[in-house]
């Protein structure tokens, strides 16, 4: 088999596996899931962009989801990212296993895609995560050779995923260039530039962003690392969950002798991937095991450091980025998959050696045996992982509240209330999920981004939202206060019922829809008001700059991230 | 030894599967926050 069919039936198989994993969720609607959020048509604006005075985690994946709902609906939109993730993931990750047998390979592409990092980040909907997570085994292999234009290009669907994205795939892509033999400074400092420049549309709004990057110390409890095995948090960071939220640790997963059985693998991955890096090292290997070790202490800092977290957050609230540390274990992942790959190497070698020359159906089945081992250890992510992530379609009353407030001319903000960001949507099966208003209408949205975690509430970012907690929270008449602060519109989209509470407090407003869904209502005459904002000469540029640069990335034909494989001799086969 | 061996990943494969599966359908699974309504997650 040639190396462009392996390449090509690794791929088939991440297709196969995010057809597996997504199940019921492929057909037609909208799987809302915690952060994940796609609408039928995503506009525009000054939001996307991160112009607003809130926080640009979505910058650039909005703006990527919009431009794509432009040309296909958004719910197809949403089902071609979410399989692009298992397809490039796979399919990069089998290629980094230095082996011409096919079944190694694809051992590893499988154990990539389908573990509880995967599962955990699915389903709390973080897809632009995943983004980044599927690009690191191609842009470790380009950096491992030092290939900047390579790299930059691998890191194209973690540029477009955003911070979490650049986060887990451009700082490994930094060190394994940093640690490959050669070492050239040059080539380094370009791969450096390059992750630098593909993160520039979010660092510029966020960091110039007037109302600065708040901390919130309080928030490091709520999102460190927890345990869902026995083996505690650090043994469940090592099995490559231990996720914060404990409602989307997979069905099935972490208890009796599944999870014992899953321990035994990574364990026997690592040692295969360290037993083999000892005697014959590719070019990547010194960075990704680096960064696999700092992922992993930085995951576990949140555990075993968390006062001293705290304190640096106070400190400087840039470090609140670690806050939800296990997202940083992305390269040991990667790092358990290449060794479930070479330990499944090592088997076939021993069930027959190369040199007998044609594979036969007890290599074959000992081969697929290992492959499929995280299928079976963890069954809970398949059927569109167990029912949580199942398509929906948005209520009548939404698209009429969109059409609504896209034909006035009258400027001003849409406040959603009730006064919180996440939803149990009766019409989304009561699954958690953030609001999607601000994404379905036109309008800049404010709803209260705060958050909350079992009892810990994180404060809320957007500043517009900070200064009109006071009066939505008070439980008095809003409409004063709002028609003051510049709204135009006062959206409810839960308890919306008649005798709901918020009903009553907003007397001098029109009711423009009132639906089982969605009630939407006019507020007079709202005073102009303008939010300090990112500037948006310099956001220009940044997204000039690394438009640019993917450009540039595209220029040479030709990207491998199979130079390291040996080359396969042409007489026998290998599984 | 070859057959031996794949006889027994085989067998290995199919206790799995089978542990896996009725380890799977007895599983409780936490439910997406329906109380409070606006919660992002627990712990």
């Amino acid at each position: 088999m040639s190396e462009r069919a392996k390449h090509g039936a690794a791929a088939l198989t991440g297709l196969v596996l995010g057809l597996l994993a997504l199940g019921p969720g492929l057909a037609r609607g909208f799987l809302l899931s915690y952060d994940m959020v796609f609408v039928p048509r995503q506009p525009l604006n000054a939001l996307t962009f991160g112009l607003t005075g809130t926080l640009p985690r979505h910058v650039p994946s909005d703006a990527f989801a919009a431009l794509l709902s432009t040309v296909l609906p958004g719910d197809l939109v949403q089902k071609a990212v979410l399989l692009l993730i298992f397809v490039l993931g796979c399919a990069g990750a089998a290629a980094l296993v230095p082996t011409p047998r096919l079944l190694p390979r694809l051992a590893a592409g499988i154990c990539y895609v389908w573990n509880p990092y995967v599962a955990e980040r699915l389903v709390l909907g973080h897809w632009a995560l995943l983004l980044g997570y599927a690009s690191l085994p191609w842009a470790v292999a380009a950096a491992g050779r030092l290939a900047t234009r390579q790299a930059v290009r691998a890191l194209v669907p973690a540029a477009i995923g955003g911070f979490a994205a650049m986060a887990v795939a451009g700082l490994p892509t930094i060190a394994v260039a940093g640690f490959a033999p050669g070492r050239r400074r040059r080539a380094v400092a370009g791969i450096a530039l390059g992750v630098v420049g593909l993160c520039l549309p979010w660092l510029v709004t966020g960091w110039l962003r007037p109302s600065g990057v708040p901390g919130a110390p309080s928030a490091v409890d709520a999102f460190a690392p927890r345990a869902d095995t026995p083996f505690g948090t650090l043994g469940s960071l090592l099995l490559t969950g231990g996720v914060w939220n404990a409602e989307v640790v997979p069905k099935g997963y972490g208890s009796g002798l599944l999870v014992l059985c899953w321990a035994l693998v990574v364990i026997a991955s690592l040692a295969a991937f360290a037993g083999r890096m000892r005697r014959d090292r590719p070019d990547w290997a010194a960075g990704l095991v680096v960064s696999a070790a700092v992922g992993f202490l930085i995951a576990a800092f949140g555990v075993v450091g968390a006062p001293a977290l705290k304190r640096l957050i106070e400190f400087w609230s840039g470090f609140a980025v670690i806050r939800d540390g296990q997202q940083y274990t992305a390269p040991l992942v990667l790092v358990i998959a290449i060794g479930l790959g070479l330990a499944a190497d090592v088997l076939l070698r021993l069930v027959r050696p190369r040199e007998e020359g044609k594979a036969d159906w007890t290599t074959g089945l000992v081969g697929f045996v290992v492959a499929v081992l995280p299928l079976v250890l963890m069954p809970g992510l398949a059927d569109g992982a167990a029912g949580r992530l199942r398509p929906v379609g948005y209520p009548d009353g939404w698209d009429a509240a969109r059409k609504i407030v896209h034909a006035d001319r009258v400027p001003g903000d849409v406040l959603v209330l009730p006064w919180a960001t996440y939803r149990g949507y009766p019409w989304n099966g009561g699954r958690t999920s953030l609001d999607a208003l601000p994404r379905y209408l036109d309008r800049r949205v404010v709803t209260r981004d705060a958050v909350v975690v079992g009892s810990t509430t994180v404060p809320a970012e957007d500043p517009v939202a900070r200064g009109l907690d006071p009066a939505v929270a008070s439980g008095g008449p809003l409409v004063p206060a709002l028609k003051a602060a510049g709204v135009r519109y006062v959206a409810l989209d839960a308890e919306t019922g008649a005798g709901s509470a918020q009903r009553a407090r907003l007397a001098g407003a029109e009711t423009v829809l009132d639906t089982p869904d969605l009630v939407l209502y006019r507020i007079p005459d709202p005073a102009r008001t303008s939010e300090p904002k990112a500037p948006l000469i310099p956001a220009a540029l940044s997204w000039i700059v690394m438009v640019s640069l993917i450009v540039w990335s595209f220029v040479t034909p030709g990207t491998s991230v199979t130079r390291h494989i040996p080359r396969t001799p042409r007489r026998g086969r290998y599984p | 030894m070859r057959i031996a061996i794949a006889a027994l990943a085989g067998a290995l494969l199919a206790a799995l599967t089978a542990v896996s599966t009725i380890h799977f359908e007895n599983a409780a699974q936490k439910d997406p926050v329906l109380k409070p309504l606006y919660n992002y997650g627990s712990r």
